[in-house]
């Protein structure tokens, strides 16, 4: 009875559970806390294109392209329990062939320790902005959203959306011309 | 070999219960701590670390047999003469 051996196993054993206790502490006082905060979104130059999608069926279709402003302060929302947030820039919008469509346009990883101050000025988007169609043109209603994942040590991967969206317009004439 | 035998591996009881009691105390007076530090500066690795630390003490101070642990051998009777093989061997060379 209660070799070194044993001794270790239950050592180990009692250190691992009051480890998965703690952890589960960690998630317990973190797993309320309201993580929305409020964003200011603008956009500076917007314009839409016609040109062949050559990574689906060389079809034309409708190509946004704009910049925009984003200043927001995150740093509120680093606690013991968050490692990183995975920040992403979606627009949202209707067509008539379909009734919701989402394009991610940016994103951004922030470390935890990192500058959380976010103020980015004619910035350009990471990702294409394609139609699978002619939605974009002269539509009137695309808002612009930020939200984030707050990836933590222990416990849920929460989704949130920031409130202060921004809407714009896209112009009603394609532009032919180089940027 | 001889040597490896010398090293003595087992606690009396009283030692057990006492280690064990022992790195049951250190193992989650380190939890706590860790808890409360690590929430008081918003870092749980460090809480991870109080807690690995304490592991490390509790396995120093409970699993080798300290003396400490073998201070109440059992009495043992000592071999009563008639009971068992080796004893009426030696019997008949009476």
């Amino acid at each position: 009875m209660h070799s070194v051996l044993q001794r270790g196993n239950s050592i180990l054993a009692y250190a691992l559970s009051v480890l998965a206790f703690l952890t589960f502490c960690c998630f317990i006082s973190t797993v309320f806390l309201n993580y929305t905060t409020n964003t200011d979104i603008k956009t500076v130059k917007v314009l839409v294109k016609n040109v062949p999608d050559y990574s689906a069926s060389r079809e034309k279709n409708d190509l946004g392209f704009l910049t925009f402003d984003l200043k927001t302060d995150l740093t509120h929302l680093f606690n013991w329990n968050v490692k990183q947030l995975f920040l992403y820039l979606t627009a949202e919008y209707t067509t008539p062939s379909n009734e919701l469509n989402q394009v991610v346009l940016w994103d951004k990883i922030i470390l935890r320790g990192e500058n959380a101050v976010l103020d980015f000025k004619n910035m350009n988007t990471k990702y294409y902005f394609w139609d699978d169609g002619n939605g974009l043109k002269s539509n009137k209603n695309i808002t612009l959203t930020l939200s984030w994942n707050i990836i933590p040590n222990a416990g849920l991967l929460p989704n949130v959306f920031a409130t202060g969206s921004h809407s714009f317009k896209f112009p009603v004439e394609y532009t032919t011309s180089r940027m | 070999m001889d040597f490896f035998k010398s090293i003595p591996f087992h606690m009396d009881f009283e030692g057990q219960h006492k280690a064990e009691r022992l790195s049951r105390i250190i193992i989650t007076l380190h939890g706590i701590v860790g808890l409360i530090w690590g929430y008081a500066i918003q870092q749980f690795s460090q809480t991870v670390y109080i807690l690995a630390s304490g592991f490390l003490l509790a396995s120093i101070l409970t699993i080798p047999p300290w003396p400490m642990y073998r201070k109440n051998a059992l009495n043992w009777q000592p071999a009563r003469e008639g009971d068992t093989a080796v004893t009426s061997k030696s019997k008949k060379k009476k």
